[in-house]
């Protein structure tokens, strides 16, 4: 009887977390379509997507034509994206597999209208990961700018990759994925600031007749909830990365006090500090930043071992510093009037009563606000050598 | 013709008279009763007869010729079994029976013969002598018996018996000496450090070498014989004082149900006495080494040991134990530790890569990096399988290979080599039969199951176990899997310890001497799951 008992208590529970499982399927690896980019541009019917689809590289030795194209392309038009998908099926005999898609692309255009259509899609479906690279396309469209490979890589979705993630190294960019997108998006006080990359010729080096198009990380995209309103260059974008901090590397120039040449000091360690201050109807953003730096190249035959002057070029360091932010600042300000810094967050937790009156119109206070903006450079070290190369 | 018939056909009333027709068939009749009846009669007197014969005299007869009959009918004549006649100088006549191979003959020639026939010049015969006499006549071992039962057990055990016309004595000589295998390297379990010796198919031989290592008056071996036709000698073992009471009364308790016709191995004993006859995990551990039944008995475990095995087998067994090898003890603690957090490693990649690997590339594609998928993508495009039906073929013939390879004679197993090597690593992937990726994990699963010798039989198991949880259910096949697999070890005992101790229940044990080995010196108590009381090993506390 207990018998009986346990194994049909076995059984129901077997039943039970067998039949409970979530999404379950098994598929083969050679049934798919792998995914490596999607691109997103205004179409016919609403929407024309794009599909980068890599083709698996054979491992048999001996293949030969290294040429071919590892990928293959797929266009499919749909009034919402998810229709444009399922249209793929009909003339590709693989399923698509988007979970290891690397980016989705928008074109500038779709972006001036809106994203946050094309995003529920991304959030709803199983299969996509919110960390993909969250990249719109300058002047081009996106499938237009997908098919370029510059770099070594053969599969265009990994040179744009590893390209976006090389803001690390310049900071002249930003590296958003889907989900910062919609954190800002769904935060007030601040608003997305998105990876640009545009498709640029490629300068011709040595004898080369065809024209060679390459990616080229072109700062960044100012957003105002999801509609883009304009974008900031390369060195506008690292002005934003100084007042967030995230300023890791790169190469501050300026021109040598009192003399006729330039010092480039590289970037070890940036940090900052983001404040406002509210009274009445007053906002002050005050920023303070604070830069570690190394001298890699100077120019004139300024003594590098005289403490004064290191003291004097760490003040014209951090001039140049001031420069590139307040000009950053301002053109957000005036011209975009967006906080694309979270200036608005920091209110709320500084000033909770106020901000109930003030998160509605936030970005347009934003835009009247004053700015004070302090920095501090310092030069620890001058490299190999102590005297300059010029004599 | 007409005349012969008719003379044919005479009466033999007109021959012999006073007969009739009818007379002669009643004679008849009665004759062939009586015929029966004889019969009958003979053949009770036949059975009585054989009764008799086979009632197994109990003492020893006087007479020599008695003795012969009576044990020549015991043995059936068997062609081993040989009877020497002798006679002294006085003529006293002698019999010395022993079985051919069992003894040493040079000894039996030199010590007893001999000797008797020098020194019994004196000896009467044809009268009652002493045994005492006898004795003093032989420098020998050699005990007296009347019972016949014992000397057919020592006959049969490889002594020799002497019987002395007119003496109701059996000597029994022991001259015990047969072929044996000397002692070398176990095959299984070869160490870089650590004693070279192993134990043989000599029980004797075993006890002693095991006697050499723990040199103290309570280590107590007892004697038993089991197989009701093979009359095997089983040993336990133990060292009084350390043991485990319980377990020992245990052992003795299982041991004594044993009920069968032969022991031809431990193997046969432990499927009799083992905790989970079902279970995958063996309940108990078997060695060749004496160094290591030596440690298990110091840590107040029993071992048995059976007379034509090498291996012998040690109890309670946990799971740990199949982790740990002699050389995590002799080689210094940092080393040992790491080897066994890498056996802990090989033993779960040999149970769940092959599962793992199906699971990840028939389920869960976006768990596995891109580029790797793209590797994997690319050598499978052309395979003609599933994945799962590919791993699961793979895996039956790796174990093919692996067994065809331990039963082939040592000159042909090279062919096996090539033949895995070449016909299944190259020849199938470049044929694109099999994916080079399904090669790679049945590679790395064997591999690292043969790090793990004591559990080989469940690594095998498991791993079919976890490939068809995989292929079917993904990773929540192989998470129920290991569900499963733990619960079961979990639940199991080994002679009233559980199996998993001590990680569960834990123990203080499982700092020291589970994943991390620490040093001797720091390892004062003997593991308190199997050494109820007297846990201290040295020192104070």
């Amino acid at each position: 009887m207990i018998i009986l008992k346990r194994a049909f208590v076995i059984t129901l529970i077997v039943a039970i977390t067998l039949s409970l499982t979530g999404c379950w399927n098994r598929r083969e690896l050679n049934t798919l379509g792998i995914i490596g980019l999607v691109g997103v541009d205004t179409g016919n019917n609403g929407i024309k997507s794009t599909f980068e689809i890599i083709k698996p590289e054979k491992t048999s030795k001996g293949t030969g034509d290294k040429s071919q194209t590892p990928v293959t392309y797929m266009q499919a038009n749909g009034s919402t994206l998810i229709e444009s998908f399922r249209a793929v099926p009909v003339r590709f005999e693989r399923k698509l597999f988007v979970s290891h898609a690397k980016g989705f692309l928008f074109s500038e255009e779709v972006a001036r209208k809106g994203l946050i259509e094309n995003l529920d899609m991304i959030l709803r479906d199983h299969e996509l990961r919110l960390t993909m690279h969250f990249i719109i396309i300058k002047d081009s469209t996106a499938s237009d700018a997908m098919s370029v490979t510059g770099g070594i890589n053969t599969i265009p979705s990994s040179y744009v990759e590893d390209l976006v993630k090389q803001y690390k190294v310049h900071s002249t960019s930003v590296d958003t994925n889907i989900l910062d997108f919609l954190k800002s998006y769904y935060s007030k006080g601040i608003n997305p600031l998105v990876t640009v990359l545009k498709k640029v010729k490629k300068d011709k080096v040595g004898k080369n007749d065809q024209e060679e198009y390459e990616l080229s990380v072109e700062g960044s995209a100012v957003f105002l909830k999801d509609r883009l309103v304009g974008f900031l260059d390369g060195p506008e974008t690292r002005g934003y990365n100084w007042v967030v901090g995230k300023v890791s590397s790169g190469v501050v120039t300026f021109p040598t006090p009192n003399s006729n040449g330039l010092t480039s000091v590289e970037i070890f360690q940036a940090e900052s500090k983001m404040d406002v201050e509210v009274n009445g109807n007053d906002i002050k953003i005050k920023v303070k930043i604070n830069m570690n730096g190394m001298i890699d190249e100077e120019t004139t035959t300024i003594q590098l071992t005289d403490p004064a002057v290191i003291e004097i070029l760490e003040q014209a360091n951090s001039q140049a510093i001031k420069q590139e932010v307040e000009h950053t600042l301002q053109k957000v300000q005036k011209e975009y009037k967006s906080d694309v810094f979270g200036f608005g967050q920091i209110v709320h937790r500084k000033y909770p009563q106020q901000w109930k009156n003030m998160q509605d119109n936030w970005d347009e206070l934003f835009s009247q606000a004053s700015i004070e903006v302090e920095t501090e450079a310092k030069i620890t070290k001058t490299g190999k050598s102590t005297l300059p190369a010029k004599e | 013709m007409k005349g012969k018939k008719r003379l044919h056909l005479n009466k033999i009333s007109t021959v012999i008279s006073g007969t009739s027709y009818f007379t002669a068939q009643k004679k008849l009749y009665a004759l062939n009763q009586l015929i029966v009846e004889s019969n009958k009669t003979a053949a009770k007197i036949s059975q009585i007869i054989d009764k008799l014969t086979h009632i197994k005299p109990t003492t020893v007869f006087t007479s020599v010729a008695d003795n012969k009959t009576s044990l020549e009918y015991t043995f059936k004549k068997s062609g081993d079994v040989l009877f020497n006649e002798f006679a002294t100088l006085s003529g006293v006549k002698f019999l010395i029976i022993y079985i051919d191979g069992l003894i040493n003959k040079e000894t039996l020639r030199r010590d007893v013969i001999n000797p008797f026939i020098t020194k019994s010049k004196e000896l009467q015969a044809n009268t009652l002598l002493d045994s005492k006499i006898l004795k003093s006549l032989i420098p020998s071992n050699i005990v007296g018996t009347k019972k016949m039962s014992a000397v057919i057990d020592d006959i049969i055990n490889g002594n020799a018996v002497m019987f002395v016309d007119g003496v109701d004595t059996a000597l029994l000589i022991d001259c015990r000496g047969w072929e044996k295998r000397a002692v070398a390297e176990p095959d299984t379990e070869s160490v870089i450090r650590g004693p070279r010796e192993g134990f043989i198919e000599n029980i004797r031989t075993n006890t002693s070498l095991l006697r050499r290592k723990i040199k103290n008056p309570n280590l107590v071996f007892e004697n038993i014989n089991l197989g009701k036709q093979t009359k095997t000698n089983i040993a336990i073992a133990y060292l009084d004082g350390i043991v485990n009471q319980a377990v020992l009364s245990e052992v003795k308790r299982r041991i004594n149900k044993i009920d069968t016709d032969s022991i031809l191995e431990t193997g046969y004993i432990e499927q009799f006495i083992e905790d989970s006859p079902f279970s995958p995990l063996a309940t108990i551990a078997n060695t060749q080494k004496p160094d290591m039944v030596a440690a298990k008995i110091l840590e107040g475990r029993v071992a048995i040991f059976c007379d034509g095995t090498p291996h012998v087998l040690t109890v309670p067994h946990v799971f740990i134990e199949t982790l740990q090898t002699s050389e995590d003890y002799y080689n210094r603690p940092f080393m040992a530790s790491i080897w066994r957090m890498l056996r802990v490693l090989a033993l779960l990649v040999s149970i769940l890569v092959p599962g793992l690997y199906v699971a990840l590339q028939t389920y869960h594609q976006e768990m596995i990096p891109t580029i790797l998928l793209l590797r994997m993508a690319g050598s499978i495009s052309d395979i003609p399988f599933p994945a799962g039906a590919e791993m699961l073929i793979m895996s039956i013939f790796y174990e093919l290979l692996r067994e065809s390879g331990i039963r082939l004679p040592r000159a042909v197993g090279s062919a096996i080599s090539i033949v895995g090597a070449l016909i299944v690593g190259e020849s199938a992937v470049s044929a694109g039969l099999v994916s080079a990726p399904v090669v790679i994990v049945i590679a790395i699963a064997g591999v690292s199951g043969f790090i793990v010798p004591a559990l080989s039989e469940a690594v095998v198991i498991y791993r079919f176990f976890f490939l068809i949880a995989g292929t079917l259910m993904g990773l929540y096949g192989i998470v129920c899997g290991i569900f499963i697999v733990v619960m079961q070890a979990v639940s199991l005992r080994s002679f009233g310890v559980p199996y998993t101790s001590s990680l569960s229940p834990s123990s203080q044990g499982v700092l020291k001497d589970f994943i991390i080995r620490f040093p001797l010196w720091l390892m004062k108590k003997r593991p308190e799951d199997i050494v109820k009381d007297n846990d201290q090993r040295q020192g104070e506390n």
